[in-house]
């Protein structure tokens, strides 16, 4: 299987020094990571500890590289979401291909984030549930009835901050770990900035963030986001 | 441009050909058009701003007319004087060229030299970099919206200052320049002879891959084109963190 991602462009210096590796888990990861496309080299649902600690090792290195871009105040890497997200990814890709399940037990092949979802996990995830709407995307090209496109909705609507660029229902999105960090709000609002969402534009909370972002140069810096909102008396 | 009550009136003028080189001071307004007749050139389509001006009153042996159903009145007259002179029509600044004196063998000046000086200059002008410290740029950048920071790009310049190149400029306090092709002048100055310009811009950066950045002391440092890179928190991290990546 072999999809081509155009998001969040990266550097890609590290490429190809993962390939090397008898780890499949990390290198559809490191993969994922650096050329935006996912492959998948055999069907293996189960991942051993020792290929997830690497995995973690790396995506910690991922995440360090990225809180440099991050505003002031970035929270800590956070092992767990970044280590259940990563999985939930491989198998997600992997569901996408094989598929020898019957649909009810789809869920249950799905890992289950436990913990508490705070600005660190929801940043730590993202580093791979970003890549879950392209890859919704290429599931409803395939199967739009697809029932695993259902679980990935859940999930995006739970894990909004990587979905800013599917169009999610905004009514149920729980926006309280969003405000509660002020790095993760600015980066929320780059986000939806940089997707030109509008809709989520126009939810009260980010009204006033996106309007200091742009200042007064709403016009050359996203047009569309003037016309919606109502402009300021 | 203010406009004449009528709106439309449009004036004349004319002078004897011997005369032709008084014609030289309003030969920089382009919407004029000459026409020659036998012994007279005439200009039409002045305005009634140009018309009153000093340059045209100053000309000698002109005559001025204004323009009504085809007929010209001398200025402040009733009746008319003569009608519209059927001529071939074109553009004043075609119409008279300008000549270079021949060359003159007994110049000696051609050792003279001119010195480059920076003058304040009332021309509006649209700032389109900046410079500013490295202190103030991380207090701003640490929580910048990084939608602003995308548009421009940067480099250090010396120990302690960043040159920002781009639109929308970033808010914070610190110098503005303006660019007149490759040279960049601090906001509200300007070459006292800016018509060197372009001889300046050949000589120190013929391959045009800098930016040629003019201080206020007339002295300027170059900055290649090459070495700018994207603004973005991270680049400005990276850079100040370990500043010997940089080469």
């Amino acid at each position: 299987m072999h999809f081509k991602f155009a998001m969040l462009r990266r550097s890609r210096h590290l490429a190809n020094l993962y390939m090397a590796i008898d780890n499949q888990f990390l290198k559809m990861i490191a993969q994922l990571r650096q050329h935006e496309e996912v492959m998948l080299y055999g069907n293996l649902l189960h991942v051993t500890q020792p290929d997830l600690e690497a995995v973690i090792h790396f995506l910690e290195q991922e995440y360090n590289r990225e809180v440099l871009q991050y505003p002031s105040g970035a929270p800590p890497f956070h092992a767990a979401a970044a280590s259940w997200s990563a999985q939930l990814v491989y198998k997600a890709a992997q569901l996408m291909l094989h598929r020898e399940n019957k649909p009810e037990d789809l869920r249950a092949l799905l890992p289950v984030f436990t913990q508490e979802q705070n600005d660190s996990a929801i940043l730590s995830a993202d580093l791979c549930l970003r890549f879950i709407p392209a890859m919704r995307e290429h599931l409803h090209v395939i199967d739009p009835e697809d029932p695993l496109l259902v679980l990935l909705d859940e999930l995006l609507i739970q894990w909004h901050y990587s979905g800013i660029s599917a169009a999610l229902d905004i009514s149920k999105l729980d926006l309280g770990p969003i405000v509660s960090s002020s790095a993760l709000l600015t980066l929320y609002t780059e986000r939806i900035i940089y997707y030109r969402k509008t809709e989520l534009a126009k939810h009260p909370l980010f009204l006033e963030t996106i309007r200091a972002s742009l200042g007064i140069y709403g016009d050359t810096l996203w047009k569309e986001f003037k016309d919606v909102i109502i402009p300021e008396p | 441009m203010e406009k004449d009550a009528g709106g439309s009136i449009v004036y004349f003028l004319s002078i004897p050909q011997a005369y032709k080189n008084d014609l030289a001071r309003i030969r920089q307004w382009t919407n004029l058009k000459a026409g020659f007749d036998e012994n007279i050139i005439w200009i039409r389509d002045l305005n009634y701003q140009q018309v009153y001006s000093t340059e045209v009153r100053s000309i000698p042996f002109a005559t001025a007319y204004y323009e009504k159903g085809n007929q010209l009145y001398l200025l402040d007259r009733k009746l008319p004087e003569r009608n519209v002179p059927g001529l071939l029509w074109t553009p004043i600044d075609r119409a008279l060229p300008v000549k270079l004196p021949s060359l003159n063998h007994n110049y000696f000046g051609i050792h003279d030299t001119i010195s480059i000086t920076m003058v304040p200059s009332d021309r509006e002008t649209d700032a389109v970099a900046m410079i500013v410290s490295l202190d103030v740029l991380s207090h701003y950048i640490e929580n910048a919206p990084a939608v602003r920071l995308e548009k421009i790009r940067w480099a250090v310049l010396g120990s302690n200052q960043a040159f920002l190149l781009g639109t929308p400029l970033l808010p914070i306090p610190g110098t503005t320049v303006w660019s007149r092709k490759d040279l960049l002048f601090p906001t509200g100055y300007d070459f006292e002879l800016h018509s060197v310009s372009d001889v300046i811009q050949k000589k120190i950066n013929p391959g045009r891959d800098s930016w040629i950045l003019w201080d206020t002391d007339n002295s300027y440092q170059l900055i290649s084109k090459e070495s700018l890179v994207p603004l973005s928190r991270s680049s400005f991290r990276v850079t100040i963190t370990n500043p010997l990546q940089q080469s």
